[in-house]
């Protein structure tokens, strides 16, 4: 009993981890309905940016954050910019295949610059936190405990604020939206930044729990995919969903299948809901076109 | 105030008005009124700034707006209410209302001109809380004029406001815009309901395959026999 709650525990928190990963991903096909395929390149760049200032300036990589979040909100303006709103108004593919394109274009980058090795950062709490007979490890905890606060941050932003409800408006409907004299083509680059930055909150979160290398974020964008999916298409509390039932499936099946089995259930559990449930779990009828939750 | 000069817009390579030609003074209710795909609703998104290309000048108090893009007109005063609302259906009563004073000048009285809002319309109050999307059709368009006047516009164009509305909201409608023109609003309305609009505005245009083929004061043209024979079905 007390090996599977050690599981549980573990693979919630593990799935708050991706699920901070996935938020951006999904805020981003919820307001601009487009998939980012280059977003675990982002997450990849993020890393080695927390890594660098982990070694280089001896800071631990969760103060990392305060450069890497805007840093990451920049460089989401300028790959929208120059290559994202270009293609914005051309066949969709467009959008798919350039983001494909600067994917591979990344990690060809990361891999002439930063070799194929994986680096790493020294534990930085070094034991785990014991409660009875379950063993939480303070990194994947305060993972779990960053991104709660971001997906009710981020909740209240967009119910609340001016900036939130004209990126709901710009959602339900963009010419409506414009006519009532909101930038909509600002609110689109706020939200991929936005997004991005989100991203780079991940990868230092992630950094002392993972290494990096220049194709880390093939396997963690994957799972991104799944938990937006899973979670429902544009749904910020749905892809803690995802994420949290992603984490709680993988740490399952690696402990009683095999390690190596932990991803293929939990791409029978996403198989599943698709067929079941093809909205995803907290997902709206026609979120494809709807976009964002309500 | 508004002034359109010689506009030819287009969908396209298809041409649909030519070399329109039109003024509203400030204070003033105009109709424009014509035949379905006359070309009406084209110029009104050309006024606000959306989707069509086009040549000649559009002015406000004297300033040409066609630089600026859509988002741009309404803090400068030019709002448009297109036609079947638009409203954000999946947003409250008031959070529509918010939404109207997004732009900087607008939002810095938005508490006072809500009370005005609510004082002049008194069911957006009573319904707040209210989901647009769940309200009938002729409280949604008091919702999308109410919003449209949250943004303080100067000019507010109207693009057919009494669309498949009940008569009692028609009535109303009518009501409001002539309250709307006590108040020192400019109004362009573009309306099928021609008996109502040119009894209620000073001056009428119409518009036939993008081009203007009459203008007058309304009660003039209600008299006119060739505009009774098309559009009034006397």
């Amino acid at each position: 009993m007390s090996t599977l709650g050690q599981l549980v525990i573990s693979g919630i928190l593990i799935g708050g981890i991706y699920a901070l990963m996935s938020i951006g991903l999904t805020l981003i096909f919820g307001v601009l309905r487009i998939v980012n395929f280059a977003h675990g390149e982002f997450l990849m760049v993020a890393m080695y940016g927390a890594w660098a200032i982990t070694r280089l300036l001896g800071l631990n990589p969760y103060v990392a954050a305060v450069a890497i979040v805007p840093a990451m909100f920049l460089f989401g303006a300028i790959v929208y910019r120059m290559i994202i709103n270009p293609a914005l108004d051309k066949p969709h593919l467009v959008v798919v295949f350039a983001t494909m394109a600067l994917s591979i274009f990344m990690q060809n980058v990361a891999l002439m610059m930063m070799t194929a090795d994986l680096m790493d950062v020294p534990p930085i709490f070094g034991r785990s936190i014991t409660i009875g007979p379950i063993y939480i490890k303070v990194e994947l905890l305060l993972g779990f405990i960053i991104t709660i606060l971001c997906t009710v941050a981020l909740q209240w932003m967009i119910k609340t604020t001016y900036l939130g409800k004209a990126i709901r408006a710009t959602v339900q409907d963009g010419e409506a939206a414009m006519l009532m004299g909101i930038p909509v083509p600002r609110i689109f680059l706020i939200t991929f930044a936005g997004g991005s930055a989100l991203v780079g909150l991940a990868a230092c979160v992630m950094m002392p729990l993972f290494s990096v290398f220049p194709t880390v974020g093939l396997n963690f964008v994957l799972i991104a995919f799944v938990i937006v999916v899973l979670g429902g298409m544009g749904s910020i509390e749905g892809a803690l969903l995802g994420g949290i039932c992603v984490g709680v499936v993988q740490s399952l099946s690696s402990y009683y299948v095999a390690p190596a089995f932990g991803q293929m259930f939990f791409f029978v559990l996403f198989l599943f809901v698709m067929i079941f449930r093809p909205n995803g779990l907290l997902g709206q009828k026609g979120a494809a076109t709807i976009g964002m939750n309500e | 105030m508004l002034e359109v000069r010689h506009l030819n817009a287009f969908y396209g390579p298809v041409q649909v008005l030519h070399d329109v030609s039109l003024s509203v003074a400030a204070g003033e209710i105009v109709a424009l009124v014509g035949a379905n795909a006359a070309g009406k609703s084209t110029l009104m998104f050309t006024l606000a700034g959306l989707r069509t290309t086009h040549t000649g000048e559009i002015l406000l108090d004297g300033v040409a707006i066609d630089p600026f893009a859509a988002y741009e007109r309404p803090s400068r005063g030019l709002v448009l209410v297109p036609e079947r609302r638009r409203l954000f259906p999946f947003m409250n009563v008031l959070e529509n209302l918010e939404v109207g004073a997004y732009c900087p000048a607008a939002r810095s009285v938005a508490r006072k001109t809500l009370d005005e809002v609510f004082e002049l319309l008194p069911v957006l109050a009573e319904r707040r809380k209210q989901v647009a999307g769940s309200m009938s059709g002729g409280e949604q368009q008091m919702l999308a004029i109410g919003r449209a006047l949250m943004a303080k516009p100067r000019v507010l164009l109207l693009d057919e406001p009494t669309e498949g509305l009940a008569p009692i909201y028609v009535k109303l409608l009518f009501d409001l815009i002539v309250n709307l023109r006590v108040k020192g609003l400019t109004v362009l309305i573009v309306e099928q309901n021609v008996h109502h609009v040119l009894h209620t505005a000073d001056r009428a245009y119409v518009l036939e395959n993008g081009h203007i083929v009459m203008e007058g004061k309304g009660s003039a043209l209600l008299n006119d026999e060739r505009l009774k024979t098309a559009y009034l079905g006397l």
